[in-house]
């Protein structure tokens, strides 16, 4: 079953060592390696724990002298591939998951390695491909699974995003509306002031999420930079309730806090706006008033003129 | 009271056979295939209105006995009709006797999933049988039925439409044999309405796998500790079966040694390194996503996560939630913490536990300074946690208890730590230094907890900075939540409570 399967035979190998920190287990790996340096089961345990570890360059090394003491061991292809692209070898992970798919092509994770090392390259269709496939291939794909699917679409082009888009609404459709991916979602929305769209998202999150003080908030925002000032009022006001509705000790959380504060900021933003919408209409209104007023004025004028030149060219009456 | 080893077949079958409804006499099968999961269960109380059409003396599709005894006659058992909510083990005057063979049951029951309306009871049997579970407010009268179709040998039913923070009694099996359980053994009680205050007890064991004396003898001084106070649900913070989470080690390490809890309370899981070794939380497979039922959608309280890897659940005023250090992407925009900043700003609930398996502070045998998957928790998850009010973190990973002060802001090295992070560095004891307190005026503090010596003891230097007590003995921890108190106390292997604090909320 995958690279897991070497995973439990190195953890089963390693039972005297599997306890203490990282490092001490690494030394001791260290100690039996002196002895010992080409068993390729202790390098790969080694390689596993500098993995652990994050320490990916010695990960690399490790996985890369154990299969050359035992290429046939299982499923060690597949973690060098993976340590190759955490230490930034995007190439050399890209080689390798090729190999590991070419024997089995049906690897969700060889996939998912492969798709990852081709956008750090910049191939955005096969990366497209690859994480596709990746979530055919699972069972029960995780969200993470769609939202770098649809990232990697929408990095492909403006013309892409729309395939990214119908990305997470598959992910929606199988996991449910989650917050992870309605967000990324109204952000794509968002990216082409398709507002609309972004609203119609936070509709199909669940209640618990969408009444949510945070989540109000949100809304009031999508709203406002819709032109929707009344609506975006209005939200805004459900917000503060809402928050005003959780328990005094929830309120006052530094989150809480912290989010009353961007309510107020974003109060004043949105009056801010109103002002200066109040202002325009004002504006407008008297522009209309004013046209006429301007122009009867103008008559006036003229027709005084007129009577004025009239009365003097007129000839003076005989007595 | 607890039983050390698992229940072997032939208890299981001798239990099936004092069963109080015992099989006896002829009549029709059990019809098993006209109730969905959950969906069957009739009744005392049973659940919503009579349907529109109900008092037009035919029985609709959409009528049951259930709902509309009007036209379709009643429920009871002995007017001759095998309803939905009768079998031939708990019915046999109207189902008639019982015709399958008895069920042989390899594992379980346990429970999963557990909220104030619903439960999963899960199980294992030797051979494919269709899945049912009988189950009602006493051992005589298990007067609903759920099932799920199919037959298979890993069990899982869904019991719904129950009432919050009650006790029901159930037996389980297949619908055309005698049932298991049914007994003072095999019960639940459901989650108190969500917000509502109820005294609750929850039990926490750390890197319990070993299937060895010790985990045994941590499991007899917890039961021997909490006795007939019971336990309203329990945690375990991953490595829950050495040495790599395989089902075979599963079954030594848990399903072997707590039946007598299992099959009465809910336990609700988070992965540790060890079980990650057979697992995939990117792709929820392996033993340990196999054996466990853990919401994704907010089953039981909480924002959806769309993932067993991670999630929360509600009981009564406590907000939990599970968090994945081993094999989830604990990036602050990643997935996990996106989710996290949503359910806790959605949470209304005044207690607030987090448990995951890699500790953000330690010095045992791992060492929160240098190792990537406890930095990353501290660094990513805490921030999060304590602007929403965390009161308690719970985890495991290195192999003893460590008890933190009471704690704000701390997000670097041990060396880092400096008084102004310490909300209060007594003991908080009532009866020494005083509880450690909440107050509107100062509402940060929570406490750290390593309880991962619930199987083994691996030392370590056992002095970080922030660790108000760390011990190298064996034990697990309690948590008694009442009100606006905490309790947590540290109860060893041989029942002596080794440590004990106090959160109050002013």
């Amino acid at each position: 079953m995958r690279w897991l399967t070497l995973a439990i035979l190195l953890l089963l190998a390693s039972v005297a060592s599997a306890h203490g920190s990282v490092q001490e287990r690494i030394d001791d790996l260290d100690r039996r390696l002196a002895t010992q340096p080409d068993d390729p089961e202790l390098l790969a345990e080694r390689g596993a724990l500098y993995a652990l570890d994050e320490q990916w360059a010695a990960a690399v090394r490790d996985y890369e002298d154990a299969l050359d003491a035992d290429p046939t061991l299982p499923g060690l292809e597949h973690r060098l591939a993976h340590a190759a692209y955490q230490s930034g070898d995007a190439q050399r992970a890209l080689e390798l998951s090729a190999r590991v798919l070419a024997r089995e092509p049906r690897h969700a994770d060889a996939h998912l390695v492969r798709a990852r090392a081709h956008l750090a390259l910049g191939h955005h269709a096969e990366a497209v491909a690859d994480f596709a496939r990746s979530i055919q291939l699972s069972e029960t794909p995780s969200p993470r699974s769609y939202r770098e699917l649809a990232k990697a679409q929408a990095a492909w082009g403006a013309d892409h995003v729309d395939e990214a888009l119908a990305s997470l609404r598959d992910g929606m459709q199988r996991l449910g509306p989650l917050v992870s991916l309605v967000e990324t979602a109204i952000e794509l929305e968002e990216a082409r002031d398709a507002h609309a769209a972004a609203l119609a998202l936070v509709d199909l999150l669940p209640p618990l999420v969408k009444d949510s003080p945070l989540w109000r908030l949100k809304r009031a925002e999508l709203l406002r930079r819709a032109g929707r000032l009344g609506d975006s009022d209005a939200a805004l006001r459900g917000a503060l309730a809402a928050l005003d509705a959780l328990p005094q000790s929830r309120q006052a959380t530094p989150a809480m806090t912290d989010l009353r504060q961007q309510i107020q900021d974003e109060r004043k933003t949105l009056d801010a706006l109103q002002r200066e919408e109040a202002a325009a209409a004002l504006d407008s209104e008297k522009r209309r008033f004013e046209w006429p007023l301007v122009a009867a004025a103008a008559l006036m004028l003229a027709l005084a003129l007129w009577y004025l030149r009239s009365r003097r060219s007129s000839p003076p009456r005989s007595a | 009271m607890q039983r050390s080893l698992s229940v072997p077949a032939v208890v299981v079958l001798l239990a099936a056979a004092a069963w109080p409804g015992g099989c006896g006499g002829d009549g029709e099968e059990t019809n098993a295939t006209n109730t969905t999961s959950g969906q069957g269960g009739v009744g005392q109380g049973g659940s919503g209105g009579s349907p529109p059409g109900c008092g037009d003396a035919v029985c609709a599709p959409d009528e049951t006995c259930a709902n509309c005894e009007a036209d379709c006659g009643s429920c009871a058992c002995g007017d001759g009709d095998c309803d939905a909510n009768e079998l031939c083990s708990t019915c046999p005057d109207d189902c008639g006797a019982c015709t399958g063979d008895p069920i042989v049951v390899t594992r379980g029951p346990y429970l999963q999933r557990g909220s104030s309306d619903s439960v999963v009871v899960r199980w294992r049997t030797a051979m494919p049988r269709e899945s049912v579970v009988a189950w009602g407010p006493s051992t005589i009268a298990l007067t609903q039925v759920a099932t799920t179709m199919g037959p298979t040998t890993e069990h899982e039913v869904s019991v719904t439409g129950m009432q919050p923070d009650t006790k029901y009694n159930y037996a389980f099996g297949a619908p055309d044999a005698d049932l298991v359980g049914g007994d003072d053994e095999h019960y639940v009680v459901t989650a108190p309405v969500t917000g509502t205050n109820k005294a609750t007890r929850f039990w926490a064991i750390g890197d319990a796998g070993t299937a060895d004396q010790n985990q045994a003898n941590v499991r007899d001084a917890y039961l021997a500790y909490t006795a007939a106070r019971g336990t309203d649900l329990w945690l375990m913070l991953g490595d829950n079966a050495y040495n790599s989470g395989t089902d075979n080690e599963y079954q030594a390490a848990v399903f072997d040694v707590y039946p007598s809890i299992l099959n009465k309370s809910v336990v609700w899981a988070t992965l540790g390194n060890h079980d990650g070794a057979s697992a995939d939380s990117g792709a929820q497979s392996g033993p340990y996503y196999d054996i466990f039922t853990l919401p994704t959608q907010g089953e039981a309280g909480g924002v959806p996560s769309g993932t067993e890897a991670y999630y929360s659940f509600d009981y009564g005023q406590i907000h939990f939630v599970c968090l994945d250090s081993y094999d989830s992407d604990t990036n602050p925009n990643g997935d996990m913490m996106t989710w996290l900043q949503s359910d806790l700003s959605a949470n209304a609930l005044p207690w607030l536990v987090a448990f995951w398996h890699h500790p953000p502070y330690s010095k045992g045998s791992h060492d929160s300074d240098s190792e990537g998957g406890l930095i990353d928790m501290r660094q990513d998850a805490l921030p999060i946690l304590e602007a929403h009010g965390v009161d308690l973190v719970l985890g495991g990973h290195s192999h003893a208890y460590e008890r933190s002060m009471y704690l704000n802001g701390h997000y670097g090295n041990s060396g880092t730590l400096d008084n102004t992070m310490i909300i209060d560095g007594g003991d908080g004891r009532a009866s020494g230094d005083g509880a450690y307190t909440r107050t509107m005026s100062s509402v940060q503090g929570a406490v750290y907890v390593v309880a991962g010596s619930s199987g083994k003891t691996s030392g370590g230097s056992l002095n970080h900075a922030a660790m108000f007590l760390s011990l190298n003995e064996l034990g697990s921890v309690v948590v008694d939540v009442d009100g606006n108190t905490m309790d947590v106390s540290f109860i060893d292997d041989g029942g002596v409570e080794q440590d004990w604090f106090s959160i109050v909320k002013m």
